[in-house]
């Protein structure tokens, strides 16, 4: 059978893009001045939450 | 479909990059954008790439094996690495060095990604430039 058309080598790059801009800004971190509130934290970890839950299954 | 979305990816990448140097709080939400990314786009984006070549049976046998186990992994270290932003949103002074980790497992998970979807990753100090399909 015939293979089906591969991610383009942009389509790649635009996929990684995203991963490498997520390792470029936590590695670059800096704690600092303002802490966020208890309900910005609650927010932020159910979005991180949702996420972990987005990501499929290969079964 | 897949390419606006993958378009958008790179917008988006773009507007969370402007947000690079701002507040605490715009940190946080560009880590959680970018993280948001990875596992809403480009995870399903390469989970359909590899079930597509799996039905159509242009992988099977030991690579379609090695494959899903590639995948699970990056799974695992996504969540895991995930575990870990949640961890230091919710105490960051008890690890503060923790974020190194998480960005090395993303890296990998980058890196296993881009070889389940027919390219390859080049190490390089800040930047991992994508080589084209095989």
């Amino acid at each position: 059978m015939a293979e089906p058309k591969k991610l383009t080598p942009i389509e790649i790059e635009a996929i990684v893009s995203a991963m490498i801009l997520a390792i470029q800004l936590l590695s670059n971190y800096i704690g600092d001045d303002t802490a966020l509130t208890e309900e910005e934290k609650v927010a932020f970890i159910n979005r991180i939450k949702l996420a972990q839950l987005s990501v499929p299954e290969w079964k | 479909m897949k390419r606006k979305l993958l378009v958008g990816v790179l917008l988006l990448t773009f507007l969370v990059g402007c947000a690079y140097l701002q507040t605490t709080k715009q940190k946080y939400e560009a880590i959680t954008i970018s993280y948001e990314s990875v596992g809403m786009i480009a995870f399903p984006t390469v989970l359909a790439y590899l079930q597509q070549r799996e039905l159509n049976g242009s992988l099977s046998g030991d690579a379609l094996v090695n494959a899903k186990a590639a995948y699970a992994n990056a799974r695992t270290k996504y969540i895991e690495a995930g575990n870990m932003i949640i961890g230091f949103i919710q105490a960051p002074q008890v690890n503060p060095n923790v974020m190194s980790s998480v960005a090395l497992m993303l890296r990998q998970v980058a890196i296993i990604l881009a070889d389940l979807s027919g390219g390859t990753v080049q190490n390089n100090v800040m930047t991992i430039p994508v080589i084209g399909g095989k």
